[in-house]
């Protein structure tokens, strides 16, 4: 994990964050990774990483994978930045195109995961708040429920139906066309 | 979809998610509150009614105000880009051709600065210095010998507004949002120069290669838009309007807020220009009085030093005319940067129909670039900030700076204003993350 950066973030290379996961393993991962999370990047800004950001709710395995995700989508912006302008439009549209696909096979392939761990990408992207994973991984779990219905709900999720018959009875004479 | 990968009930993750957010458990333990609203607000809305039915927690969540708009947000945003090009607008749902003269009178309203701004919840325009003063000074002047097409609405008076904008929030477009029947296209022509420009005839095409899933809602779709792929966006008309790389020079990506739909719009073409060099490259897109505007050469390539300021007189008949020349722009190329980044936001600062100052920023500083004593001044910005212009803002010539991440950030993360980054800053302090 440590060799993060590598040649083309060369400013940022230069401050590396750690950060301990719950299982107190380190991470070092670049500046330009660590803050696509908007909680470590006001800790960066308020000077509070020195000797490592200490994550108790992320496990070193969903870490590993959130900062590999991270990357990704840093590596991808800092390329774009560094970009000189030396080629012609048609040749930065392509990048571009070129660009875009990839990291959305990246998602998509990122995505590949059971659910417990799905939950976990998604418990931890809203904890650092990063937008752009937690928008993915939520987006994920809609797709996968969108077509129960609350019974299936229920079952998947282990969910105890407190409801009572007439109440949910009610909701469901309220919105009858949703359960149409 | 994903039910292959459902794992059997009583998982141990169920536990150890439960475990993990101690007071998030009451409602089967599954995932936090607000974690499940992000997860409402990626459904349509008919599925969180049915979900409703689930449990207690859950309707009470699925209720909650602030989801409703969330979810209306998104759902506005992230619309299907399905194949519709007839614009079923629940305002505008009969003909084009019975209901022309509406639209028209509809369209002239919303371009009016003066009845725009109630709208808008905006304060009254500022007038500017030297307002009222020739809007064809420029040196080769230019007049229009275009047609105007049978349902275009009396020409509004010379704007008084002294300000442009660029990437009005969502909730400034709230205009009825005039279809544009794309039936009249003109071609505008310069006395001095012939710089002829024809707007195509091409139909407001569906595009299902819109990235929706990358967009949170409109507020992310227009930093998103104006910051990564799609450069320069503006609203107009009910609709967002913006540069997307991806789609080149020719046309500009439409989301029309009513009816919630994806499109295109033609841009003009310049043809000849410049030493015989076509400027078609370092578009931007803004606002000018209420009427979209294009900002041609902005940082080319050729050293041509020279804007042209094309304005879309008439939405409907996509009427675009040449309305100003910028000449002897000093410093060109305006924007240092690639074709591939961002062309952002410009804020105009007009004087009537003349431009008189430029706002813009590069990604390192903000600039504003004074045509009339050629200079340039320059700001810096904070580390990744950029800058979006709103109309209804309250700070002098509206210009609003906010926070604009432009490196290490993803496509996908949206950009947060200052307010709300101080708030989310204050937020943090209180809740310190390092336990």
């Amino acid at each position: 994990m440590a060799s993060a950066g590598s040649g083309d973030e060369k400013a940022a290379a230069a401050a590396m964050i750690t950060l301990i996961s719950s299982d107190n393993e380190k991470f070092e991962v670049t500046e330009a990774t660590a803050t696509l999370s908007q909680t470590i990047r006001h800790m960066i800004e308020d000077g509070c990483t020195d000797g490592g950001v200490p994550l108790p709710n992320v496990t070193s395995k969903i870490l590993a994978r959130v900062i590999e995700y991270c990357k990704k989508h840093a590596t991808a912006a800092a390329g774009e930045e560094g970009s000189s302008s030396s080629f012609s439009d048609a040749a930065f549209l392509e990048v571009d195109r070129a660009f875009l696909e990839e990291l959305e096979e990246f998602d998509d392939a990122f995505l590949e995961v059971d659910r417990a761990t799905l939950f976990d990408l998604i418990l931890a992207a809203n904890y650092l708040d990063i937008k752009g994973l937690l928008n993915l991984t939520c987006q994920k779990v809609a797709d996968s429920v969108k077509g129960k219905t609350p019974e299936q709900i229920r079952e998947m999720y282990n969910i105890v139906n407190d409801l009572t018959p007439e109440e949910e009875a009610e909701i469901r004479r309220e919105t009858q066309w949703a359960f149409e | 979809m994903a039910s292959n990968r459902i794992l059997p009930k009583r998982s141990t993750t169920v536990q150890c998610l439960a475990s993990m957010e101690p007071g998030a458990g009451s409602h089967g333990g599954v995932l936090p509150d607000d974690v499940l609203r992000q997860i409402f607000v990626h459904l349509t809305a008919r599925v969180v009614c049915r979900f409703r039915a689930a449990c207690k927690s859950w309707r009470a969540l699925a209720s909650e105000p602030d989801l409703l708009r969330a979810h209306a947000r998104r759902a506005a945003a992230s619309s299907s880009a399905g194949p519709s090009p007839s614009e079923p607008s629940p305002r505008t749902s009969s003909s084009p051709s019975t209901t022309k003269p509406a639209r028209a009178a509809g369209l002239a309203a919303a371009a009016s600065p003066a009845s725009r701004s109630p709208a808008a919840g905006a304060p009254a325009p500022r007038r500017a210095p030297g307002t009222g003063s020739c809007a064809w000074s420029s040196p080769r002047a230019c007049t229009r010998s275009s047609t105007r097409s049978p349902g275009r609405a009396p020409s509004s008076p010379p704007p008084r507004c002294a300000t442009a904008s660029a990437a009005a929030s969502p909730h400034a477009a709230s205009s009825p949002a005039p279809t544009a029947t794309r039936s009249r296209v003109s071609s505008t022509s310069c006395t001095g120069r012939a710089a002829r420009a024809r707007t195509r005839r091409r139909p407001a095409t569906p595009h299902p290669d819109v990235r929706r899933r990358r967009v949170a809602d409109t507020a992310t779709l227009q930093t998103v838009a104006g910051h990564n792929w799609c450069a320069s966006s503006a609203t107009v008309h009910g609709r967002l309007h913006w540069r997307d790389m991806l789609r080149g020079q020719e046309e500009l990506l439409v989301f029309d807020t009513l009816g919630e739909e994806f499109g295109a719009m033609p841009l003009p073409q310049p043809q000849e220009l410049v030493d015989g060099e076509a400027v078609t490259v370092q578009q931007t897109v803004t606002t000018m009085s209420g009427k979209l505007c294009l900002l041609l050469g902005l940082a080319e390539r050729t050293g041509a030093k020279r804007v042209e300021v094309w304005v879309l007189e008439d939405y409907l008949a996509q009427e675009w005319r040449l309305r100003q020349r910028l000449h002897d722009v000093g410093f060109t190329p305006l924007h240092k940067v690639s074709p591939s980044r961002y062309l952002g936001n410009v804020g105009l600062i007009t004087a009537g129909d003349r431009v008189e100052k430029m706002v813009f920023c590069n990604g390192l500083k903000k600039k504003v670039y004074d045509f009339q004593r050629v200079s340039l001044s320059t700001a810096p910005l904070g580390r990744r900030a950029g800058i979006a212009i709103h109309t209804e803002s309250p700070v002098p010539q509206d210009v609003v700076f906010g926070a604009a991440p432009t490196q290490g950030v993803a496509p996908s993360t949206l950009i947060v204003s200052s307010q709300s980054q101080q708030q989310r800053r204050l937020k943090m302090k209180r809740q310190p993350v390092a336990a």
